[in-house]
């Protein structure tokens, strides 16, 4: 974790006293201005600054107009401003307005900037650790999670796994804050099929017309899965979202920009991520569905629709092949269902091989061999060379494999 | 678990007027007065975040926020005052004693700016811990719940041996039981690759082939790649790792702790008692044939194993109609469709899916419509590992 701290003063005199008095117990970087600041706040990218620390009265750039940049550009960093005592209520207001943390009044004595400065080291350690517990142990846990419940039954929850990659595009695009809710919701979206009967599931998935009973059996899912999460902490929005998937409006019913309510924009982002999905799995290609999407505005929210556009379809540089079962590799994507000999669905269309998908499959090859071609897309050497985009879920399940071998 | 805030001043119709405006928005409560304010910190405690007035009489809000301080060292605390004395404020913030200094009047789209901001700081502070014990815990709990209903001959163990292991952790005393629970939770992962023949097999502890014995062997080392990637679940990888083996003797430079040891040996012992206690010998019996087979294993774990009330599974074991099923109950017979397709196993907890789940093969006439359960007295199988 970075602890590196950076100061900013337009005075070189000033920059050289702080480095003097701090650099035995703290890392400490200068830059001379609110330009040089911006460039080395850039230039540091990944191993991001810690604490930034701004006087108020610099020339070009105030202290808060760089601060509330430095907000922009490098939200974690914890930012604290130096002011002389005239400035006393800006910077008052700054802090309840959330763009600084502390500010200290000139001239500052050691003891008190080295407590205001460890007090912002805590405080962005504080911010790490919640991000990397959200975005990396909470979703990866989840993601491991609904891939062994997708292997399990593809039918009812292989949909999940391509929501979970469609939600994972949108929230990118749109460049939505804590990204991870929207990507958990599309993950577990699908949990309440758990209650479904077989034959209900088997329908949805063939996408066959249900009757008006099983349709009514079948939209409690939602709700159900809804209902499971509710009682977790920090979960609540997700569940939410999730509750609301089939129903949600394309517009916030106040005329509030979507944006602003995130709830209402998790729900709508799923309902759009299903209604894609369904399209294609019932035969459309991508431009097509995309068109349907954005004829039916009072429906699925253009905003939303719109960031499908780009989505570039998985199979993108593979070349189509055939190939004998026990043939699949890793990264492989396969284009039909592979059934077993008594009808149960062992492969979603679609899936991308694993190895935890492999295993599975050898295992049930030895028992009952399946001796048939399956129609896939390979990965050309060229895009195995090429470095690893955000990766789908089974990709993920793959990569995760590969690492220990 | 609502974060709750605590208004506090000494004039009733402000409290009134910021109830009013704000309550819709955030769960508050109020107090009137710094002693009224101390004795709701005392007895609904914690607060999330606390607001006080400054000027009131008796207790003013400066000694009143360094009392609550220490009481609640992660309350989040805001200051209302009057005449803005500067110096003050700088001092009391710079000093970390309090979040934020509010200058009255305030308007509503300040206290409520002010007050979001004071959720955040108060859920970055408690993150750590409420994420794990409560987020992923419970994540993983509704997962694994699911998982047990796609297919219970797999999975259902994984459910029951959490429910011991969290008995187990608690009688102990252990330190960040959360892990010990997500791995039992998620022990059984790895059994996704295996045929269902297999796992059917050894859910019926039937002798395998070769072959099968090789491929279950291998589901622990599975799920330990599938987890061992996750931040901050490389423990519990470790712990799955070795569920079915017993340690390999500590040595200089291993990577486990301490911890990890004793949570691989619990997580394999309680496997093993879940094992016992599914081919039908009683607790008593299954909790002193493990404790004979491993005398070196800590004498607390056994202590806490024997106490597992031998009565609480069994309960008082009837029929009871699914409509009338009720979250908690332990489902005493195995549910199969017609076709024989296994639905729940002997063993598994009622949940909310579980019970709609057999309402709507009930609703297609795939099952009966009863269900043989027992109703546990103890609490055992009513304790949820979020709780």
């Amino acid at each position: 974790m970075s602890e590196k701290i950076l100061f900013v003063d337009d005075e070189p005199a000033v920059l050289e006293g702080y480095r003097r008095l701090l650099h035995k117990d703290f890392s400490v970087d200068t830059a001379l201005g609110a330009q040089d600041g911006l460039a080395a706040i850039a230039a540091a990218q990944e191993d991001a600054y810690a604490v930034i620390v701004s006087d108020m009265r610099m020339p070009e750039m105030d202290g808060v107009q760089f601060l509330s940049r430095v907000r922009a550009i490098s939200a974690d960093s914890v930012r604290i401003a130096l002011t002389g005592y005239a400035d006393i209520q800006t910077a008052s207001n700054a802090v309840n307005e959330g763009s600084i943390f502390r500010f200290l009044i000139k001239p500052c004595e050691k003891q008190v900037l080295a407590r205001a400065l460890t007090a912002g080291l805590v405080q962005h350690g504080l911010v790490v650790a919640e991000k990397e517990l959200l975005e990396k142990t909470l979703r990866g846990s989840v993601k491991v999670l609904t891939d062994v419940l997708s292997l399990v039954n593809p039918a009812a929850f292989s949909r999940g796994i391509r929501l979970g990659k469609y939600v994972q595009h949108i929230v990118k695009k749109l460049q939505l804050k804590t990204p991870w809710q929207f990507e958990v919701a599309g993950m577990m979206s699908q949990l309440g099929c758990v209650t479904l009967d077989t034959e209900t599931i088997e329908a949805v998935y063939a996408g066959k017309k249900l009757s008006a009973e099983e349709q009514a059996r079948y939209d409690t899912h939602a709700s159900v899965a809804g209902e499971l999460l509710s009682n977790i902490p920090r979960l609540e929005a997700v569940a939410r979202m999730i509750a609301k998937q089939h129903s949600a409006p394309s517009s916030s019913p106040a005329g509030i920009d979507l944006k602003q309510d995130p709830v209402a924009l998790g729900a709508q982002i799923l309902k759009v991520a299903i209604a894609y999905d369904q399209l294609l799995s019932g035969g459309c290609s991508h431009g097509e569905s995309l068109n349907r999407l954005l004829s039916r505005p009072q429906e699925f929210a253009r905003l939303v629709a719109d960031a499908l556009g780009d989505l570039e379809p998985e199979i993108q540089g593979m070349e189509a092949r055939k190939l004998n079962l026990s043939d699949l590799e890793c990264d492989m994507v396969l284009q039909e269902d592979v059934r077993t000999g008594s009808g149960m669905l062992l492969v979603a269309k679609g899936t991308r091989v694993s190895h935890a998908l492999l295993a599975r499959l050898r295992n049930f090859l030895r028992r009952e061999p399946i001796s048939r071609t399956v129609l896939v897309h390979v990965p050309s050497q060229r895009m195995r060379a090429e470095p690893e985009i955000p990766c789908s879920a089974n990709e993920a399940v793959a990569r995760v494999s590969l690492g220990q071998r | 678990m609502a974060e709750k805030i605590l208004l506090v001043d000494d004039d009733n119709s402000i409290l009134d007027g910021y109830r009013r405006s704000l309550s819709r928005e955030f769960p508050m409560e109020t107090a009137v007065g710094g002693q009224q304010a101390l004795q709701m910190v005392a007895e609904s405690g914690p607060y999330a975040v606390v607001v006080s007035d400054m000027r009131m009489p008796g207790m003013d809000g400066i000694q009143l926020l360094s009392k609550i301080k220490a009481l609640s060292p992660d309350t989040i605390r805001v200051m209302l005052t009057g005449n803005a004395d500067t110096d003050t404020a700088v001092n009391a913030i710079n000093e970390g004693s309090i979040f934020r200094f509010l200058n009255k009047p305030c308007s509503k789209e300040v206290m409520a700016k002010t007050l979001t901001a004071a959720l955040v700081q108060y859920r970055l502070v408690n993150a750590e811990k409420q994420l794990l014990e409560q987020t992923l815990s419970g994540s993983m709990q509704v997962l694994t719940e699911v998982l047990s209903l796609v297919n219970p001959a797999a999975f259902s163990r994984a459910e029951r041996a959490r429910r011991y292991i969290h008995h187990i952790v608690t009688a102990m005393n252990l330190g960040n039981p959360w892990q010990y629970e997500v791995a039992a939770m998620m022990s059984q992962l790895g059994c996704v690759t295996l045929a269902p023949e297999t796992v059917q097999a050894v859910f019926n502890d039937e002798q395998l082939s070769p072959t099968e014995q090789t491929q279950y062997d291998s589901h622990p080392q599975v799920a330990y790649d599938l987890l061992s990637k996750i931040p901050r679940l490389e423990p519990i990888a470790w712990m799955i790792k070795h569920q079915n083996q017993p340690l390999p003797m500590p040595g200089p430079g291993d990577f486990e702790t301490p911890d990890m040891r004793r949570g691989a040996g619990i997580l394999r012992l309680i496997l093993a008692y879940e094992k016992l206690i599914h081919k039908g010998v009683s607790r008593n019996e299954a909790a002193h044939t493990l404790a004979l087979q491993n005398k070196n294993f800590s004498p607390e774990f056994f202590h806490a194993l024997v106490e597992l009330d031998p009565n609480a599974e069994e309960g008082e074991i009837r029929k009871c109609r699914i409509e009338l099923l009720t979250p908690g109950m332990i489902v005493q017979q195995e549910v199969r469709t017609n076709e024989g397709v296994l639905l729940i196993s002997k063993g598994q907890e009622v949940t909310p899916p579980l019970i709609l789940k057999l309402k709507n093969f009930h609703a297609r006439h795939l099952i009966t419509a009863d269900v043989t359960i027992s109703m546990p007295t103890t609490t055992l199988a009513f304790v949820k590992g979020a709780s």
